[in-house]
Order: C-alpha cells, then structure tokens, then sequence
C-alpha cells in the first residue's frame, strides 16, 4: 500500500482577522457559525474521499457508507450521509469502542475497526474504522467511516438463521497501533473475504477518509482552540435540540398509534411479520415506542437496537429538522426511544441480520402513519419501502469465470403529501444520495447482462387528489444459465394512502422464461431459482400512496396524466370519476375530457 | 480596422472590452443587459465602448442566453425519440434523493414531457454492435407522429450511440425528411460518454435550446454584417475556448458557462505573464462567488455540470469548466433561524431589490450592507449605473438584524463579513484541500464586482499570501474572452484495461495511439471547416482511469514519455495525489479518452502602466476614510488611492483602499499592494 499523508486543510497558520474579529466570546453566534459550517465541510469532504476511491459499486454508486467526526464521548459532531438508516451505527460503535478500550487505551494513530452486528445493528458488511484526534495531548475528538464491503465471507445465497452463517465478525480491534497497520489481523482479514483485492481497497479508501477527518479537524483546533471549538460544538448541540424541540412543539400532543406487516422472514413463508409503532407526543418531546413489535425472527431480516433506535431518528428528523445541517446529537435530544431487546429492530446475539435493512423503512412509514391526523401538512403516505435488490450468479459460458451481478436500486414511488403528488422512480428512505446504475454501465461490465426495458408502471401510483409517484419495471435477460437469488419485501403490503388517497401497487418479481412462460414465486424472496440462458427476470416495484379523495383530482390533471401515460383510461374512470375519450387519427392520438360524463361519475 | 471586441452578456450588465492591434488600447464599456432584445444589448455595450460594429476585425461573444433559457424553461417544444423499452429514462434520472430527510423532496424536472417522448424498435451491445436493427418503419411513423404533434425540436438518444452513431444518424435523416424545419440533436454529437441519463439530459437540453439559441446567433452574425463589421463572430464556449457559429448552433449547451470560462482563460493568461503555473481563479459577484484552479496552465475542465445545481438540477455532459460555486456574494443576505442562529446566504436580495444599501427597497441586512457600515465601501460613493450607495440604509438593516441578535452593529456587520468570507474558504477547499491541494501553494487571482473587497479575509482564511487583481476585475471575465483560442473537445467512452506497468496489455497499448490519432484527426478536421481562423493547431490528450473495480475515474493527462507503463504511473501518482492513496501493483483501466485540439488566436498585448516609485503619486491618492476591521480595535483611518493613477512599482500599505469606478481592492492591516508593469495589484496578505 502506497501512503502519502493528504495534505491538511491547514489553516492554522493563518492567526487572522476572522479569528480576532470573533474571538470575543466564546459562544457568540458568529464563531458558532464560522464553525458550524467548517464541521460540515470537514465531513463533506471526507465523503468525497471515501466515494471517490472506493472500490465497490455499493459504495460509490449505492453510497452505502456513512463518515462523521464524534467528541470525546462518542457523540455526533457532524455525520456525512451517505445511508440515512446508519446516522446512529456511527455513534454507538464508538461509544462501544471507547467503553472498550477506557479513554486512556486509546493513542493518537491508532485505528479501531468492528463490524460487531449487534454494536452497530446492521450487517457484518458494515466496517466502522475509527481514528482519534487529539489536541495538546488530550483526545478530544473521533473521526470514523462506515463503508459496505462488497463480502464478508459466509454462505452465498439462500437463507442464513444465525450471524455466524453471515461470514467474518470482527470484535472491537486495533487494526493500527498509534499509525503501525497490523498485518497479521490485516491478512487474517483479506484470507475470510471472497474480493480481497477490492476489500483491502476499500479499506485503503476508509482510512483515508478518517485520516482527512482527523487532519482538518486538528487544523480546526489549532486556530480557533480547543475550548472555542468546544464551545461552539455545544452550542451546535443546544441550537440543534432548540429548533427540534419548537418543531415538536407544533405537533399537537397525544398518544398515536400504527401499524403495517411485513411478507414474512424468509423461513416461514407467508407468515406475516407485525410492525407497531406507537407514537406520544407531550409539549416539546416525542417518544417512539417500539416494545409492540415483532419478536425477532428465524430469517435473516433482524436488525439491531441500533437500527431500530435509528429509525425512529430518520423519522423523528424528516419531521422536525429535514434541511439542517450537520447532522448532530442536538437534533435528536427531544426524542425517546422505547424498544426492549429482542424484536426484529433490537434483536440479539445469534441473530440472523444479513438483510436488515428492509424492516426499519416500514417503521418509518409507520411513523408518519400514526401522526397523519394530526400533522397532515408534515407527513407522507406511504411508500414502496424497499430495495428491489436482486443478485444473478453463475459461471459465463462465454469465459468461465465466475460472475455476481448485484440488480438494483432502480426506485419506486414515494407517497403524495397533502401539498403534491409522489415522486416518481425514487430510491427508498434506508438510502439518501443513492444512485441507480446505468442499462450502458451494466452491459459494458456484465456482456452475459442486457437490460430490455426499465421504465415507469402505468397505474402503480396510488390514486388521490395528490397521486403517488410512480414505481418502475426493470426487465433483465441473461445470456448464460446462472442462479438468482432476491430479497423483496412488501408484496403483499401495499403502499398506504392517507386521507382519503387510495394505496399504490405493492413489490413484487418474476421470472419469465425464453418461451415467455411466466414463473411466479409466493413472495419476493427468491433462492437460488434457476435462469436458463435466454430467460428474463422481471423486478416491478410498487408506486405511493395517494392523499386525498381522487374524485377531489381536477379532471384536468387526470386528463394531463392519462396523456402521459401514468394513468390509464380505465384508472381514470374507475379510481377518478374521470371519463376520457381517446381519438386516433392517422399519426395522431389525441385524449379529449368527457365533462358530463365525468361529472355524472363524480355525482355519487 | 484592427479592433477586436468581446462582448460578455451576462445577468445584469453587458460587458465589452475592445482592443486594438495598432495602437495597443483597450476600450471598456457597461451596459444593461436586454433580455428582451439581446441583440440590442450587443449593440449598446458596443456603443458604451466607443465604437461601433464597423470598426470590429473580430468579435467574441459570449453569453448567457442559454443558462436562461433554460432556467426559465423557455425553450422549444421539443420531444425525444429513443430505444424502445427506455422511454422513461429521462424522467427516472437516477433515483437519489440528495436531501435525504426532506419529505418533499423533488426530482429534476425533465424539459420534454412525457407525451413527446417516444421509443423506437433498435438496440446496440455495449460493444457498439447491433443485436437489433433499427426499424425503419416504426422510425418513420414516429416521425410523422412527432409532426402531427408539432414539435419544433427532436432529440434523439439511442443505447451505446456513444459506441456505434449509425442508427442515431439514420433516425435523425428520417426525422430531417418528415419535419424538415424541426432542430435535430443527436446524443453521439453533443456526448459520447456512456450513462444513458447523462448523455439523454444533455442532448435533450441541446435540443430545447437549439432554435432559440441558433436563430439568435444568426441573427446577431447577421446584424454585425449589416452594421458593417467584416469579422467572423466567434462563440465562447464552456471548455475555454472558441467556436464558429456552425459549430455553435449544433452543440448550443457549450454556451452554458461561456462568462466564467472567460475569467478563467483571462487568468491562465496573466499567469502566463507573471510566471505563474498554478493559480486559484475567484469571481464574487452579487449572488455567488466562483472559484476554479489551474494547474500547470491548463484550463481546467469537468464533466459533471448540472444545471441549477446537484440536487435537482439537469445533468449536462459535456466537457466543462470545473468550477464549484456558493452563495455568497454582495447580495447575499444575512438572517436568522428560529432558533436566533445567523446564517449568511444563499438568501439573496439579488439585482432587484438589491442591498439596502441600494436604497431600492431592500431592508434585509446584506454583505455589502456590512461592508458599507465597517466602511470597507463608502456610504455616498457610486455604482455602476449611477447607483449611490445609501449609508444610512444600510446602518437600518444591519442596526435591526443586531438587535434581534443582541449584538453591536458593528461586531455584526464583521461578523457578517467574517460568516461571508469563512464560506468562500470552504468553497475553495472544495476544489482544493478536497482534491488534495494545498491552497497555500497557489495565487489567488480575485475580480469580479466584489472580490477585490473580500479578498484579503478569504486569502487569510485559507493561508494563502499572495493575491493578485488584475485590471479592470468587474468587466475581467470579457477581457479573458480576447485571450481565448478556437478549441474542440471530444470524449470517446471504451472501456480497456491497461494492466499493471509491468505487464500492460499490448493490445490496449496499441489501440490508444490509433484511437487519440483518431480523435485528433475528427477534431482538426472540424475545425479547418470552420469559419473562424487560427494559426497553429496544438493537441492535449488525456485519459479518464480507475483501478479495475472503481467506477470513478481520474482524468490523467497523457505524459509525454510514450507507452502503457508511463500513463500507468502517471495514473498512480495523480490518484495518490488527489485521494491521499494509490496502489501501483494493481491493474488500471481506461474508460474515456480525450482529446483536446486548440487552434492559436492572435492575443491582445497586455497595455503596460507607466512605471513610478515605490510612493504613489501625490495625486493618486485621493482621500481618507474611517474603516473598521476587527470591531474591538474600533476604526482605522485608512488611505484612499485611484487606481488609475497608480504607477508600476507603486507600494501601497494596508489600511488602504484603492478604488475604481466599478470595483473596491481593500487592504487589510498587515497587507501591502505592489503595482505591476500591467497594471495587476499584487497584494501580499499579512498573517
């Protein structure tokens, strides 16, 4: 490995007029803002870093990694996003790290690493690097990433229902020894994972990232101080918490309650798996209770308390502070999170996790759900809550060597709100700045791969006065015999409507074979099915939820979608009241409102 | 007749900047823009200059008639035709949501709606082969569907065009025979890098425009004809460069950047003059401040524009000034959350209201209010287009924003300013630190209308001492249009592995000096076509790499040393430079190759100023003023200087202020100015 030392956003030596134009109080607003927003460039541009260079495409295409500088507690300074779903696994792992180790057991140089499941509450895939930054001798600050290795070893495909199937488990370890890499735990490592070669970069990439994190955060300190710095990220703290707590403040209080199930776990096929969230709110605080959950399951769709307590954060954000940055502990304060171990988002040791990422999602939406009544400008209706992540596997004919192509996100429809429609083909809320790939990059790295058709489903957004986005369809065939394995969710679940707003079309895939023979499985979770050369698989994912009545949907704005093709003549008549005429001449094809028909429907 | 001109059209003004060969003069002139007419605005500046189209040898235009255009979404009716089974490319985009906890999230907005997109029956491998040939009949009812629809724009997309154009020129002579007076614009002529999503966005904003946009550059050729002027008129475009109006009309995005390309070359040139090889380039004006690097005097360029920004914004992939931009300018407006935080930006009161100090109607606390009460601007002094500056205005807006903090008006309008110039900081670290540069390293080259007022505070946020104003900042942008070549790039997609450097894939080897000879022919070709004249042509190459396994690329210029295993090193060191880590034993790939082919252009010989003394001339020092800096030291009195009185080798000490008539060079304590022989303030900031 070839090192150089980045060069440091090194300001220090600048003593200059901001600093003493500023210096006069500590926490003044100025200085507090001057500094705030160094946080968030510092992590911006450790996340430019860790994505530039990764070398996985569920890094830098899928952004499954998360980097954050974090104080001498383990508390969130400044995350850079990367997976919304993960804005606590940062956090906790370090706490976990310095409750380890003791705050004296920690040198400067030294690089701790876990992928502890039931730390972080997520899968072994999740690597968390962690450096610390000292100042005049005193540990003062932590800079970690958190990045999806493509593999961590374990059994490929099927189904796992113990952590240990799941492959390599790291405990808490110091991968470096104040800046000295551990070769034997390096190599133990690359000798348990199926790509070592893109592993070892990726971890490259990762302590790069930290290692930035850690420079510019010194920089920080040199010029502006140990104990402004302090100060100003206290008052991050207590701004951050003050302009959530006036948000809670809005929601009239209350006890509210939703819930929604799942397909099943993977083992128990077609046994549907609860999801309860419960929901008080009381003057300036709200509580998130997840005691009423399903247990944790056979499969591996568990997640950790970590991710559980972390969806309640994604959704507690969305609804109080959705554009603030950075992204701190402050913001989070007024919230309490309820949740006894051992359901699907707190389960424990030997839990199955592999596919933890798809239960949390729904809890989201449960959420918004529960407030709906009282908060119906702040929330969303429901959502196709899922990846849609497919992988194909097998030996190329045309090479012989072997092959994984990893299908998905292609996006699918967001609920409407009660100001606008759904958006349309978008990823789902466990992932932010989350990128599909290409149909011209997928072919050009897969040749055994041609996409057909990805494109919009007509009629999949649920209807409403605001209709919800759109889910797509994407259409692969295979030119060699290979194996497909799949992990959608809410299939039967549909995307709820609120208000009145009628659902979207649930997830759902198929195979069809070279013949056009449909083959169709009872869930979304499919094992080692066999493609032969020439079949296609089908993944369809589902559209929003609509809000309001759809009768109350301006017939013009029916007439404007059935043009478009988002909703279909027949949808518009029997989900909207809306008769539209259809005529063809020649080259043209016109659509023409039938006003008394339509209003004749919409008499009722 | 030896004048040559460049007009710069740009948000508020119209900027001209004349020269001419015989007697080495340069003539300005400052116009309002006309977006209703902005021909006539041509004709204005032109007539602020002080000269008129008869007089023009050459003309150089840049403008942003297409930014707005497209903004505004005022463009054609224009539709897409594409692969069939990919209609929705354009509107799925690809499916991030960048504001991850915002609820109402919304997408980019296409500029073709869905009605008007339309699949056609044809397929291509990744290879460039054909695994489907194009249906000629289902192309053709398309077509006539299209002129049912009456569309005045087509855009045509096809997979891997960038590998194989043939079925994109077919549909596009079928689509030319059934809507003769429709624009065409197909994807293999405006990108050829694969991602279907980029390259569709980009031919589709290509084709919205194109009518406007080519009829518009016609008609000013025209006019300028008719007025007399024998000069060919040539086209800023955003890769540095000039082009022929032909060239313009069919690859119309290339507009989109066309002023801050100019400042950039402008820049390149007077480190040219000065020795420079690397520079930072700063352009602050009312709303936004720009910052570009140069490295090794090459213009710097990127392929992920998006217009209107990256989180809704429009891909547009074409090879483009790198530039980042953040809302920071004199404009941008100072205000507090709910939680009494303050917060500069990107609020901005823009040109209409404007600052209050504008007296305009604005009330809201700007950066140039801060700067009017510290005295950094005087309150009474004069803008362009007569515009006073209204103290006691600003003194009101800042006075009530203090008092909602609680703070001294003073030690908040520094605050102001300090806010203003940490973010600047951070938006050159952006482009810097995050490409592992170290901005002390680099000069810091500092116009437009307001960043010679805020320059020495970012200078010193960021450690940098040496600071350069070149003349005439506010119009910099037009007089870096003069010194602009004729350039054509082209970006070629083909995924190749090259291997390690000890054992690199012949074949690959091989194929790349054919596949860059390739390139360089289709570029000189191009432009011996076109209308406007050079004199020698020069070629850049370079590659976009990755380690196998990457997606990202680094985009490494070809090293002069010949053969697989120098681009190799050449890669490796520029991936350890950028990203802190490289790994030379590992197999490296080439996924684009570029090729960059400049044709010379005669340039204006800089005026030189008339040398003096290290004192000023008595009379270019012009007055006194009471200036505050830190607000706990109180106000300093600080020299006044006219620019254009300044000798060569003059020596100014901060505080001082050295004004002209549209822009305020500031000089903090501790700073000291040193007039060149052309004119240029080189500051040395103080620590």
């Amino acid at each position: 490995m070839d090192t150089t030392t980045p060069a440091a956003g090194d300001t220090a030596a600048a003593s200059d007029a901001t600093a003493a134009a500023t210096a006069t109080a500590a926490t003044d607003p100025i200085t507090a803002e001057i500094i705030r927003a160094c946080l968030v460039s510092i992590t911006d541009e450790m996340k430019t870093n860790l994505m530039r260079t990764a070398y996985n495409l569920i890094i830098y295409e899928a952004q499954d990694f998360t980097v954050g500088l974090f104080d001498a507690n383990g508390d969130t300074i400044s995350v850079g996003l990367g997976l919304p779903m993960f804005v606590g696994g940062l956090s906790d792992a370090i706490k976990a790290k310095i409750a380890f180790y003791g705050p004296d057991g920690i040198k400067p140089g030294d690089i701790l690493l876990t992928n502890d499941a039931y730390i972080m509450g997520s899968h072994l895939n999740h690597m968390i690097f962690t450096l610390p930054v000292f100042h005049e001798g005193r540990l003062v600050a932590f800079a970690a990433s958190m990045a999806h290795w493509l593999d961590v070893g374990g059994l490929l495909g099927g189904t796992t229902t113990d952590i240990f199937a799941e492959g390599l488990q790291i405990p808490i370890v110091k991968l470096f020894k104040e800046g000295v890499q551990d070769d034997e735990l390096t190599r133990l490592i690359a000798t348990n994972v199926r790509f070592p070669d893109l592993a070892m970069g990726d971890l490259r990439a990762q302590v790069a990232a930290i290692r930035t994190g850690e420079s510019r955060m010194r920089a920080l300190l040199e010029r502006y101080g140990a104990d402004t710095v302090q100060a100003g990220i206290t008052g991050l703290f207590d701004h951050s918490e003050e302009l959530a707590r006036q948000a809670v403040r809005a929601i009239p209080d209350g006890d509210y309650r939703a819930e929604a199930y799942m397909d099943d776990d993977g083992v128990h096929t077609g046994t549907p798996v609860p999801i309860r969230v419960r929901v008080v709110v009381d003057g300036d605080r709200m509580t998130i209770d997840l005691s009423e959950m399903s247990p944790q399951v056979a499969g591996y769709f568990n997640s950790g308390a970590t991710a559980g307590r972390s969806a309640a954060q994604v959704a507690f954000t969305c609804l109080t502070s959705p554009d603030r940055r950075p992204i701190n502990t402050g913001a989070v304060r007024p919230l309490e999170v309820v949740l006894p171990p051992g359901t699907v988002v707190s389960a424990t040791k030997p839990a199955a996790m592999r596919w933890w990422m798809t239960y949390p999602m729904t809890v989201v939406d449960c959420v918004f759900k529960a407030l709906a009544d009282v908060l119906p400008d702040g929330v969303v209706a429901g959502h196709y809550a899922d990846l849609g992540m497919t992988m194909s596997y097998g030996v190329d004919e045309a090479t012989g060597r072997f092959f994984q192509f990893l299908g998905g996100p292609q996006g699918g429809g967001w609920g409407a709100t009660s100001r606008a429609d759904g958006q349309s083909a978008t990823i789902c809320i466990n992932d932010g700045d989350t990128h599909n790939a290409p149909a011209e990059v997928i072919e050009s790295k897969y040749p055994m791969v041609t996409v057909e058709e990805y494109g919009l489903r007509e009629d999949s957004g649920g209807p409403g006065r605001h209709r919800g986005g759109l889910g797509t369809r994407m259409r692969v065939r295979m030119h060699t015999a290979a194996r497909l394995d799949s992990w959608i969710e809410r299939t039967s679940c549909a995307p709820w409507g609120l208000a009145g707003g009628r659902p979207g079309l649930p997830n759902g895939i198929h195979i069809e074979r070279a013949d056009g023979e449909p083959v169709t499985f009872p869930n979304g979770k499919v094992g080692r099915a066999e493609i032969n050369a020439g079949d296609c698989h089908v993944v369809e994912l589902g559209g929003g939820g609509g809000y309001g009545d759809p009768y109350e949907r301006p017939a013009g704005r029916v007439l404007a979608d059935v043009r478009a093709g988002y909703v279909s003549v027949a949808s518009a008549r029997e989900a909207y009241g809306v008769v539209v005429v259809v005529e063809e001449d020649g080259d043209s094809v016109s659509f023409r409102l039938d006003e008394p028909g339509t209003a004749l429907l919409r008499q009722r | 007749m030896a004048l040559r001109a460049a007009v710069d059209i740009g948000g508020t003004f119209t900027d001209v900047v004349t020269y001419d060969d015989l007697t080495g003069q340069l003539g300005l002139g400052k116009s309002l823009s006309t977006p209703q007419d902005m021909i006539q605005g041509v004709f204005d500046g032109l007539a602020a200059a002080g000269t008129s189209a008869g007089d023009l040898a050459f003309v150089i235009h840049g403008s942003t008639v297409v930014v707005n255009a497209l903004i505004e979404r005022k463009g054609a009716r224009t539709a897409l035709v594409t692969t069939a089974g990919f209609r929705d490319v354009y509107e799925i985009g690809r499916v991030n949501r960048p504001d991850a906890f915002n609820l109402a999230f919304t997408k980019h907005e296409p500029l073709i709606p869905r009605e008007l997109i339309h699949e056609v029956p044809e397929r291509l491998g990744a290879d460039g082969r054909v695994t489907r040939e194009l249906d000629e009949a289902a192309a053709r009812k398309v077509a006539r569907r299209l002129a049912a629809q009456g569309v005045e724009a087509v855009a045509v997309t096809f997979l891997h065009a960038y590998r194989n154009p043939a079925h994109e020129i077919r549909m596009g002579e079928i689509l030319r025979e059934e809507l003769p007076d429709a624009y065409v614009s197909l994807s293999h002529l405006i990108s050829r890098e694969y991602r279907e999503f980029e390259r569709t966005s980009t031919v589709a904003a290509n084709a919205f425009v194109g009518p406007l946009v080519s009829d518009y550059l016609r008609r000013l050729d025209d006019r300028l004809a008719d007025a007399g002027s024998g000069a060919p008129l040539a086209v800023m475009q955003s890769n540095g460069g000039v082009c022929d109006v032909a060239t313009a009309s069919t690859s119309c995005v290339q507009m989109l950047e066309s002023g801050p390309a100019g400042g950039v070359v402008g820049t390149i040139a007077l480190c040219e003059a000065l020795g420079y090889r690397e520079a930072i380039a700063f352009d602050m004006g009312g709303t936004t401040a720009k910052t570009a690097v140069i490295r090794d005097l090459t213009f710097p360029l990127a392929s992920d524009y998006f217009l209107g920004g990256y989180r809704t914004g429009l891909p547009i992939r074409i090879p483009c000034l790198d530039i980042v931009e953040v809302g920071t300018g004199g404009g941008s407006i100072a205000w507090l959350d709910d939680a009494g935080g303050i917060h500069v930006g990107p609020r901005s009161a823009g040109a209409d209201p404007g600052p209050a100090a504008y007296a305009r109607g604005g009330t809201a606390a700007t950066i140039t209010d801060a700067a009017v009460v510290l005295g950094h601007l005087p309150a009474g002094g004069k803008l362009a287009g007569g515009l006073e500056l209204d103290g006691a205005a600003a003194h009101r807006a800042v006075a009530d924003l203090a008092g909602r903090l609680g703070m001294d008006p003073v030690a908040t309008a520094a605050g102001v300013i300090a806010i203003g110039a940490a973010s600047m900081a951070n938006s050159v670290r952006a482009v810097t630190t995050e490409r592992g540069l170290d901005p002390r390293d680099f000069a810091l080259f500092a116009y437009g209308g307001n960043g010679p007022l805020h320059i020495s505070l970012v200078a010193r946020e960021l450690g940098i001492r040496k600071v350069v104003v070149p003349p005439f900042p506010a119009v910099f942008a037009a007089l870096g249009m003069l010194m602009a070549d004729v350039r054509r790039d082209i970006v070629q997609t083909g995924v190749r592995t090259l291997g390690t450097e000890d054992d690199i894939d012949a074949g690959t080897e091989a194929a790349l000096e054919t596949s860059f000879a390739t390139l360089e022919r289709e570029c000189a070709q191009a432009l011996r076509g076109g209308a406007v004249r050079y004199e020698g042509l020069d070629y850049q190459r370079a590659a976009d790499m990755r380690y196998v396994g990457q997606e990202h690329t680094v985009t490494v210029p070809v090293p002069d040393e010949p053969g697989g295993a120098a681009l190799k090193r050449a890669f490796d060191r520029a991936h350890g430079e950028r990203y802190g880590h490289s790994a030379p034993q590992e197999r490296a790939q080439i996924v684009s190759l570029r090729v960059s082919a400049v044709g010379t252009l005669l340039k204006p010989d800089l005026p030189k100023v008339a040398r003096g003394q290290a004192e000023p001339p008595a009379g270019a020092r012009t007055g006194s003023r009471d200036i505050v800096f830190t607000p706990a030291e109180g106000p300093l009195p600080a020299a006044v200087y006219a620019r254009d009185a300044l000798l060569a080798g003059n020596v100014v000490t901060g505080p001082a202020v050295v004004e002209e008539p549209t822009a305020t060079t500031l000089l903090r304590p501790g700073d000291t100015l040193e007039v060149d022989g052309f004119g240029n303030l080189l500051l040395t900031i103080g620590q």
